[in-house]
């Protein structure tokens, strides 16, 4: 364990089982070849959660919307296009966690470690409109900012000067079920 | 060294080429691909319609795609069928071709194990045949493809092929890595009947070839 490294604001799942979960193993390369599925699989998980709402169509969005940032997220930044990720979306109370888990080269996991340190650390809010003026990617920080989720990751050595990289986002339900 | 020659009919076929393409454009442009959806300023790019293969022994070696309609060339190069017809003209073959049949070469990758093994003049020589880039068309159309210019040379000094300059392609995102100020891109044309040699109009498809006929040996 004492190979696995912690960056920003990684949220621990709690030892019980989620209420509600879905998730699903795929090959970045997929993603590549057809963008639209980064939506259907966003939406799908979108769409499975929802039913937990009672404003469906709200949570349909708003959790599409963070699960695509974390899918779309996986083609770009995996290492290996054909080294199989997983994507994960449950539900645990007052917390939706949405996770993925892909392998990742050095030069990411810099990136990513900078960024979700400036996260953890700062307003979102203030890191995203900085982003939005350097014209660089605003995925994370848009989830982070908008819909107040704490961003974190694991990232483990996988060999080959490779890293697995869990990411996690974890939204308060609450954003779901006040909008 | 021999190639084989193959059009992708099957779905395997096709999503084998589809993944080797994505592989490389994603790693070297940041290019992905979608049938559904475009957009050159966010990096997604349509896929081409048809892929021609050629594989050493059982591996996938080398890819090349076509356009048969929506080129790349009238899309988003912007180029008219008035600058097409005034190109047939100069050519003396104004009536022979319809300036509005065009089919564009496009996406040409080596897999990385086959790198340096000088590929890709075998693979330009074999779109050029009529099996391939002429494949359920009603009349024989014309060629486009929009490269930068140090590809357009080395199609010509190589296999002979004229690819006549129409114009200079408008910068978009999807290029930024691609193109360059020393090295611009422009859309082209061939005129098939008079620009290709024969001996490459002729190759018949499927077949095995040594790389000298497709002009893929080392210079």
């Amino acid at each position: 364990m004492s190979d696995v490294k912690v960056l920003g604001t990684f949220w621990e799942a709690p030892a019980r089982p989620p209420l509600c979960a879905v998730s699903l193993d795929l090959v970045p390369v997929d993603l590549l070849t057809q963008w639209r599925r980064c939506g259907m699989i966003s939406d799908c998980f979108a769409e499975y959660l929802s039913y937990a709402f009672e404003h469906r169509d709200v949570a349909r969005s708003i959790l599409s919307t963070v699960v695509n940032e974390l899918v779309e997220n996986v083609a770009k930044f995996s290492a290996d296009k054909l080294a199989p990720a997983r994507l994960t979306l449950e539900h645990h109370g007052a917390t939706l966690l949405v996770e993925s888990r892909s392998v990742s080269d050095p030069v990411h996991v810099g990136r990513l470690e900078e960024e979700l340190a400036e996260l953890a650390a700062g307003d979102a809010a203030a890191v995203f409109a900085r982003l939005l003026a350097d014209r660089r990617g605003l995925g994370l920080a848009l989830v982070a900012s908008d819909y107040r989720a704490a961003l974190g990751a694991t990232v483990t050595p996988a060999g080959a000067g490779l890293s697995t990289v869990c990411l996690r986002a974890a939204l308060p339900a609450s954003e779901v079920e006040q909008r | 060294m021999r190639l084989q020659l193959r059009i992708a009919h099957t779905s395997g076929d096709v999503l084998s080429c589809q993944r080797l393409i994505a592989q490389v454009y994603n790693r070297h442009y940041g290019v992905v691909f979608s049938d559904d959806i475009y957009d050159l300023d966010a990096k997604v790019e349509p896929w081409p319609h048809r892929y021609l293969m050629a594989l050493a022994g059982e591996e996938l070696a080398v890819v090349c795609g076509l356009y048969l309609r929506h080129t790349y060339v009238e899309r988003f190069g912007l180029v008219t069928d008035a600058e097409i017809e005034a190109h047939l003209e100069d050519a003396g073959v104004r009536g022979s071709y319809d300036p509005r049949d065009r089919r564009e070469v496009t996406k040409l990758v080596v897999a990385p194990p086959w790198r340096k093994l000088h590929l890709s003049p075998a693979i330009i020589a074999a779109a050029h045949s009529r099996d391939f880039m002429e494949m359920e068309a009603e009349r024989p159309p014309l060629l486009t493809y929009c490269c930068v210019r140090t590809i357009a040379e080395g199609i010509m000094t190589r296999h002979g092929i004229r690819a006549r300059r129409l114009k200079a392609f408008p910068k978009y995102k999807v290029h930024e890595l691609y193109r360059s100020e020393s090295n611009p891109m422009d859309s082209y044309l061939v005129i098939p009947a008079v620009d290709v040699p024969p001996a490459y109009r002729d190759l018949r498809i499927p077949g095995e070839y040594a790389l000298d006929v497709l002009g893929g040996e080392r210079p």
